[in-house]
């Protein structure tokens, strides 16, 4: 019984942890401080594509991914997920739940069980699971199966992760910060075996991430949250469009930058570099090309930084 | 298949493999490490019983006063598997729902597991005292000489009311808080030591032979026991359902 991907919408999230206590997996006892997460996010992921959710640490980007599985219930607002135009409240919700593989930097696995052990959990409850693929994943990144994941280093113990996300083969797959700890040639080797999968197996995947530079080339869509709103949320060539980077001398540049909002200003001598929100009308590029000014895109991880900190300085000077 | 239909479809198949699962992962963990439990009280019987022959015999068994650490051993094991394993169960796509379901099938199995294999060592050790000549004693339990079918009814009932006593007790600090959590494992309490009575077992009770001892006794015990799990079971369900996983805020 195959199923379309999943869709996923917020309407008007927050999120609001109370001070709880929680029993921690070593069997004691551990306070947790409360706080706001989300507040007010509004923004949709779109069925089939990869979506990248972007934000600093603490954005809430790990409660959003939270909601989306069902793993609890938003303070107010509404979630929704499901195949586009059945989408459902994932609380409880079997069908939907089912469809969702979120894979936390906490990997949910079994650490003192062998590695075996776990995937054959997962290949008892997932649908779609693919336990062939799975061993080959495991092969690409060198994982040892006879291991407890409590015994493998922290880039295995991701790279295991990175494995049940990709063999769950779920409709809607999300990847929580899958990366920390692998080195440089397994990233690429999972952000290569992601992109393979998708292709052969369309679903849609969401991306939570830090490394911008390294996995905007993945990006369809984008998400950027900060202190619990939604900062954008579109496809990421409109993001890559809202950004022009200005180069050359002082005069020049600033005067073309005057009619935008400027993002981020770099001197290095008499030369000067700016982001500047949005593009150069043709007029304004063509009185560039005439100054020296050189007019250039802005990498998604630069516009991330500019916009996460325009932010952050808005919030300091109220 | 319309889509709602495959939908539908969809989440009764994954209600259902996903309360397998968790009733598979569970029930492996307590009958693996169980298993490790029950020969360390066999070897510690044996010894015991070796030890006291030597200096003069024993009085009664040894087994007996193992019942009391067992249902506790479990209580821990319910305790932790609980914690550890619904993070995991919700990751794969699980409900609450299907855990819950899982987890009281679990205990059951684990419970009756736990009462068969103590029916059947107490009657090895009854047969191996005999051979001896000495003379065997069972002063727990609603049959004073001694029943396998209760013994292993009490047992199951015993066992599978401290499994999920023990996984009430961390979802209850989730739910309650510091405060109302202490209060809740005082609450807690009360369920231990009404199926203690009930089944007339364990370290309050168990130290004397039943007064009122017959069939009626027998079946008010075997019933108490039910009702026990019963409380425990609606218990899980209500603190689990509604529980949120929560890592970090992020």
């Amino acid at each position: 019984m195959s199923i379309a991907p999943f869709g996923a919408a917020l309407d008007s999230v927050a999120v609001h942890y109370p001070t709880s206590w929680r029993m921690t997996q070593q069997g004691t006892v551990a306070r947790e401080t409360g706080g706001t997460a989300l507040d007010g996010a509004t923004c949709t992921f779109p069925a089939g594509a990869i979506t990248g959710l972007l934000g600093r640490n603490g954005a809430g980007k790990t409660t959003m991914i939270g909601l989306l599985a069902g793993f609890r219930r938003p303070t107010s607002g509404t979630v929704r997920v499901g195949p586009e135009g059945y989408e459902r409240d994932p609380w409880e919700n079997p069908a939907i739940v089912s469809g969702v593989q979120v894979v936390r930097e906490s990997g949910d696995v079994m650490p003192d069980e062998k590695v075996g052990v776990t995937l054959r959990h997962y290949g008892a409850v997932r649908p779609e699971w693919d336990a062939d693929y799975a061993e080959r994943l495991l092969d690409l990144f060198e994982v040892d199966t006879r291991k407890n994941p409590a015994s493998l280093s922290r880039g295995k113990r991701s790279a295991l992760g990175a494995t049940i996300g990709l063999a769950s083969r779920a409709p809607l797959t999300i990847f929580d910060e899958v990366y920390l700890g692998m080195d440089a040639p397994t990233r690429y080797a999972f952000y290569d075996e992601l992109l393979k999968d998708y292709a052969e197996h369309p679903r849609t995947i969401i991306l939570s991430s830090h490394l911008v530079g390294e996995t905007e080339r993945l990006f369809e869509h984008v998400v950027v949250v900060d202190r619990g709103r939604v900062l954008l949320a579109e496809p990421a060539e409109d993001m890559r469009a809202r950004g022009t980077s200005l180069t050359g001398n002082a005069t020049a540049v600033d005067h073309l930058a005057a009619g935008h909002r400027l993002l981020h200003r770099q001197e290095l001598g008499p030369t000067v570099m700016v982001t500047v929100e949005g593009s150069l009308a043709e007029q304004e590029a063509a009185e560039a090309a005439d100054s020296g000014v050189q007019v250039g895109s802005v990498p998604l991880q630069d516009l991330f930084v500019h916009l996460t900190s325009t932010t952050a300085q808005k919030e300091s000077e109220r | 298949m319309s889509v709602a239909g495959n939908l539908e479809e969809r989440g009764r198949l994954a209600r259902r493999r996903s309360t397998r699962a968790a009733e598979n992962v569970l029930t492996n963990g307590m009958l693996v490490v169980g298993a490790w439990f029950w020969g360390t009280i066999i070897l510690t019987s044996v010894v015991i019983a070796a030890v006291q022959g030597w200096f003069g015999g024993l009085d009664g068994g040894t087994l007996q006063y193992t019942l009391g650490s067992a249902r506790w051993f479990m209580f821990s094991l319910g305790l932790i598997l609980a914690t550890t394993t619904l993070p995991m169960h919700l990751a794969a796509g699980g409900t609450r729902r299907s855990f819950v379901d899982g987890l009281i099938r679990s205990s059951v199995f684990v419970g009756l597991a736990t009462g068969i294999v103590t029916a059947v060592l107490l009657l090895i050790e009854e047969l191996a005292w005999g051979a001896i000549g000495w003379d065997w004693q069972f002063s727990q339990g609603l049959v004073p000489e001694g029943s396998f079918a209760v013994t292993a009814a009490s047992e199951t009932l015993v066992i599978a009311t401290y499994i999920l006593i023990g996984a009430m007790l961390p979802a209850g600090y989730q739910r309650f808080g510091a405060w109302g959590g202490s209060l809740w494992v005082l609450a807690l309490l009360f369920l231990v030591i009404f199926v203690d009575w009930a089944v007339h077992t364990g370290y309050v009770f168990g130290w004397d032979t039943l007064a009122d001892a017959g069939p009626g006794r027998t079946l008010l015990g075997l019933g108490g026991g039910v009702l026990a799990v019963a409380i425990a079971s609606f218990g899980v369900d209500r603190l689990y359902r509604g529980v949120s996983l929560r890592s970090t805020i992020g």
